[in-house]
């Protein structure tokens, strides 16, 4: 009796150790978050400008962290999309990166590292000397996972790493200047919604959150819808496709209810939500480029003719008029 | 003795079901509701039953102005009210190839996961440290060509044939359609692009949940090629729109 609980003490034990002797799961993914995902900072020198974010490890385990700053730009597309930079010398000024910190605990660090689902608040500050020069400055907050593994076989290791974008101007700002590039819409429509394609160009030295809107009026002139425009951000020297401020929330029922046609488009798009539309109407956007202008309008023409509708309508007609006549015909 | 040998059957079903890890449920729903959690604060998060939308948060909420001497930083974008925090996952840190045989391709998956929160549209970009190479000797599976010569690291192209030799890539869509459109034939690959270099791998310029895709890693190598360990680091960067 003795021995059989000795063996099965002995067999708990190398049961229990097992996962301790495998070593390492390598299989384990990464999960990253930060909040927030862009920070705007409007600043004239000398200053030291500070705000909060977060940086999550959503992980099953610890994950270690190296930070990188590095600019970036807007990529070709000109959809609010970035291409990172590496080249420093794109900076007004070259030693700008030396300026950027990301401090833990009132600390400077490069690196860090980050327990399994923990949220590790930290602090971005960008110290400028007085005679910093002026204009804008675009980087991205780099948090590089350094994956952990012991490797004994052909193999690829994965690099998981999320940014915070950070818009920063030193100022004082410009003239603000910048021109509506595009807005049209297909000139003939069968039936709405309607997309618009609105692109703003920024040419001041800032960057810009145009306010907008677009309103369509039918050909007796009464209004009949308005679409607000997202005030998204406009890289200085830029331009950019705005989509409209429905599309801010994916989970609402106007969002739900042009989805669809968003995402048949290519580049973002505003819509005019109204399904039937009939006649020769007028789209005019008014849009401002900064709280105190300048402010730009043009107006295009379309034309909805709902021949879908229609030929619905003509073969319905059709049929009733020839069971009328095939009755008619009966009936003498 | 048959008892204890039960017993040691038994013993590993226990022993397996007190190691699951723990569901860390973000999101709760039955047939009218889907209540979704997950930010920074201690109860935060969404409740919809499809008509009626309501966000809830208790607890401290993040500051998003932050105002100082000469300085003034607004945190998030003004127009996207949520505090979810943009999030982005790879399924596996280690791809493994075991053994590569000549004119026998290997292919491994690896999944991508990108939860917008607080962001609008975001990009995935990829890039590889070095071609897969052996640190003993230098040797290097060099990048594939495809079948026709043709692709690049910006340029995809068919891959199928087991004479051509190299390293290379494609994303699938799991949920959305957020893969970079090259890849929509099913035998279309690409080349790595070497850091810092990198080249876009999923992106929306929309507003959304959460994005899936999947990357398929496939090597394959010639005869001649020497034996060794081959390896390299695969980076990607998660970022949102501006």
């Amino acid at each position: 009796m003795k021995n059989k609980l000795l063996i099965i003490t002995i067999l708990v034990l190398i049961y229990s150790l097992i996962p301790q002797l495998g070593g390492k799961t390598y299989a384990q993914g990464v999960s990253v978050g930060i909040y927030p995902p862009i920070m705007q900072m409007d600043t004239t020198a000398p200053t030291n400008a500070n705000a909060d974010f977060y940086l999550q490890n959503q992980s099953q385990e610890s994950v270690d962290f190296n930070i990188i700053v590095k600019p970036f730009r807007p990529n070709n597309n000109i959809d609010g999309e970035i291409e990172l930079v590496d080249n420093i010398a794109s900076f007004p000024d070259p030693l700008f990166v030396n300026r950027v910190k990301v401090l833990s605990e009132g600390e400077a660090i490069k690196s860090l590292s980050i327990g399994p689902k923990q949220t590790e608040k930290l602090v971005l500050e960008v110290t400028l000397p007085p005679n910093q020069i002026k204009g804008d400055y675009y980087f991205t907050v780099l948090f590089v996972s350094s994956p952990k593994s012991l490797i004994k076989t052909n193999s690829t290791l994965t690099q998981t790493s999320i940014g915070m974008n950070v818009l920063l101007t030193v100022g004082p700002k410009g003239k603000t200047e910048g021109l509506i590039s595009k807005f049209d819409t297909p000139f003939f429509v069968n039936t709405g919604p309607i997309a618009f394609k609105v692109q703003i160009t920024n040419k001041s030295g800032h960057y810009i959150a145009p306010t907008g809107e677009i309103i369509v009026k039918n050909m007796l002139g009464n209004e009949k819808g308005k679409v607000k425009l997202m005030p998204v951000n406009i890289l200085s020297n830029s331009s950019r496709y705005i989509p409209d401020l429905s599309q801010a929330d994916p989970d609402s029922s106007e969002y739900k209810k042009i989805e669809d046609i968003i995402l048949k488009q290519d580049l973002p798009v505003a819509v005019f939500n109204q399904r039937f539309l009939l006649g020769i109407y007028t789209a005019t956007l008014n849009i401002a480029l900064n709280e105190n202008g300048p402010s730009f309008r043009k107006t295009i023409t379309f034309i909805a003719f709902p021949i879908t509708y229609l030929l619905s309508i003509f073969i319905i007609l059709g049929i009733i008029t020839f069971i009328i006549l095939r009755v008619r015909r009966k009936i003498n | 003795m048959l008892k204890a040998l039960y017993f040691l059957i038994i013993l590993p079903f226990f022993y397996l079901t007190l190691y699951l890890g723990s569901s860390y449920a973000q999101t709760m729903s039955n047939d009218q509701y889907t209540v979704q959690m997950g930010n920074l604060n201690s109860i935060s998060g969404r409740a919809s039953d499809g008509s009626v939308n309501l966000t809830f948060t208790s607890g401290q909420t993040p500051n998003n102005l932050f105002t100082g001497a000469n300085y003034k930083v607004r945190a998030g974008f003004q127009y996207i009210n949520s505090i979810i925090p943009f999030t982005f996952s790879v399924s596996s840190v280690f791809v493994d190839f075991g053994v590569i045989s000549p004119t026998s391709p290997v292919t491994r998956t690896n999944d991508l996961t990108v939860s917008f929160g607080s962001a609008h549209g975001y990009q995935v970009t990829v890039s590889q440290n070095r071609n897969l190479r052996t640190d003993a000797t230098g040797w290097e599976i060099p990048p594939t060509t495809c079948d026709s010569g043709t692709c690049t690291t910006t340029t995809a192209a068919a891959w199928t044939s087991s004479l051509v030799y190299g390293f290379g890539y494609r994303c699938d869509n799991l949920t959305g359609t957020d893969c970079n459109t090259d890849f929509s034939t099913s035998t279309f690959y690409k080349q790595f692009a070497s850091s810092p270099s990198a080249v876009t791998v999923m992106s929306s310029d929309n507003v959304g949940r959460n994005r899936q895709g999947q990357i398929t890693y496939k090597v394959n190598v010639s005869g001649t090629q020497p034996a060794g360990l081959y390896t390299n680091i695969i980076n990607y960067i998660a970022t949102s729109t501006f």
